[in-house]
């Protein structure tokens, strides 16, 4: 049952509407700036022009981290359900089934993950 | 007055209280590190403004301000201010689950004033606040992305990819290990948590012990900070993702982090030191309610304050990973070991 979570309704409302209203007010306070260069620079590079765009390609690596990221949080999903019930699974004398589950899941789950370091998909460096 | 509109009213009062709360507790925050911090390097710190220098967060306040706005010529304009509120946001609504005070009953004169009978200074208690917390918390990976993105600057584009697989990488094991908790509560529910340990806290279970470390750990990594702030590796990349901000929009963020760090040790302190629970024997000894409950939210505070020392402490005192051993630790260690841990506490649980 989810219910109590209106109230973050109101909460996300005037936490919206308090950084909105600084962020207003630091345009109405803030020395007015008419020249274009001086308020629109160029993105700071160490001092040197800037060469190119920032949108080029970056390492692989982070994207594979990022699926990595999915599969193991989706676990976590299917643990915390199982966490909240498991007591109440206890008191009905099925606690050694459902820990038995959870021990096959998190045995197939290690055996995945076991697979993706073999595969060097933790590797930073190059093998070389 | 009709039920629902007290019970608005009193939410937006919450809400009120909760937000100058935290931003001004983010704001002191911010002197107390450089003040630990000029502690620790036999320094003095900012002690200018005001005795002990207490007006600083003030001054610098007025000063990002004053201070003249500037945008990246190249940026894209409305997803760059849009960062630092989603940051923002994030880390104020963050504390709308925690509960602060136990359930207070209130004496007749004030039951006829606030028009209910108990009292909690809570803005709701959902039944998943564990959840509601680590969800709102991993939002705040979007700020940093877009931050990182939209100002088009590559170190800030780096910094902000960095910044991402590692909060990703280490909420895992933030999540997996709060399991053992929920494990022995058999509810997501904050303040149930809290009330099973009135007489011992998780940190003094087997599985709750073993999984305070990866969630230390984890908290030290999912807020950026010292031994695992490479987004803001300042040799390598510039100052990270917020190299082009500046005034207010850095303050956003320098903000909310500070107020994201006090969010944590709350969090550490409610999960595993068990809030404002006092045990028997000292409660016992308390004669007066209103005492025990003002104790008890001192105790609460108290708990809470150590692990935000904890935070500048280890801060100045231990040095940075290299990316490659940060991203060993929180894949080939920390995942393993919170795997392991909930197995541990799976049988722990059992044969209790």
């Amino acid at each position: 049952m989810i219910t109590g979570y209106w109230p973050y309704l109101i909460h996300f409302g005037i936490a919206a509407a308090f950084v909105a209203f600084l962020l207003f007010l630091t345009t109405k306070i803030k020395p007015a700036n008419s020249d274009k260069a001086e308020k629109y620079p160029d993105t700071f590079e160490c001092g040197v022009p800037r060469k190119g765009d920032a949108r080029g390609m970056f390492n692989v690596r982070f994207y594979i981290v990022a699926v990595m990221f999915i599969i193991f949080d989706v676990e976590a999903v299917f643990l915390f359900p199982w966490a909240v019930s498991f007591l109440d699974y206890k008191a009905t004398g099925l606690g050694l089934f459902i820990l038995a589950e959870m021990t096959v899941f998190l045995i197939i789950l290690f055996i995945g993950y076991f697979y993706m370091i073999r595969k060097g998909a933790l590797q930073w460096e190059d093998p070389e | 007055m009709a039920w629902y509109q007290t019970e608005i009213f009193w939410v937006i009062v919450k809400v009120a209280v909760i937000l100058f709360v935290i931003l001004t507790g983010g704001a002191y925050y911010t002197l107390a590190e450089r003040r630990w911090a000029a502690f620790f390097q036999m320094r003095l710190g900012p002690n200018r403004a005001g005795f002990w220098g207490l007006l600083q967060p003030l001054a610098d306040g007025i000063k990002f301000i004053l201070k003249m706005e500037t945008f990246p010529r190249n940026a894209d304009l409305f997803l760059f201010m849009l960062a630092p509120v989603i940051s923002t946001v994030t880390s104020l609504m963050l504390w709308g689950a925690i509960p602060f005070t136990p359930i207070i009953e209130l004496p007749e004169a004030a039951q006829k004033i606030t028009g209910s009978k108990s009292f909690i200074l809570q803005v709701s208690n959902p039944n998943a606040g564990v959840l509601y917390m680590f969800a709102v918390s991993s939002l705040a990976v979007y700020g940093i992305l877009i931050a990182g993105w939209s100002s088009n600057n590559k170190y800030s584009l780096l910094a902000s990819v960095r910044a991402t697989a590692q909060m990703i990488s280490y909420e895992l094991s933030l999540g997996l290990s709060i399991i053992p908790i929920i494990l022995m509560t058999g509810s997501l529910d904050l303040y149930t948590i809290i009330e099973t340990q009135k007489n011992s806290w998780f940190l003094f279970t087997l599985p709750g012990f073993l999984a305070f470390w990866i969630f230390l750990v984890s908290i030290f990594a999912e807020s950026n900070r010292m031994p695992f702030d490479l987004a803001e590796a300042e040799s390598e990349l510039i100052v990270g993702y917020h190299t082009e901000y500046g005034g207010f929009k850095f303050a956003f963020f320098m903000i909310s982090e500070y107020m994201n760090l006090i969010t944590l040790s709350l969090l550490a302190a409610i999960l595993f030191l068990g809030g404002w629970t006092l045990p028997d024997f000292i409660s016992s000894a308390i004669s007066n309610v209103w005492l025990q409950h003002a104790a008890g939210i001192g105790l609460f505070l108290l708990k809470a304050f150590f692990f935000v020392f904890l935070f500048v402490w280890v801060r100045w005192s231990v040095p940075r990973f290299r990316y490659d051993q940060l991203m060993d630790i929180g894949w080939k260690v920390m995942l393993p070991a919170s795997l392991v841990i909930v197995f541990i506490a799976g049988i722990y649980v059992y044969l209790k």
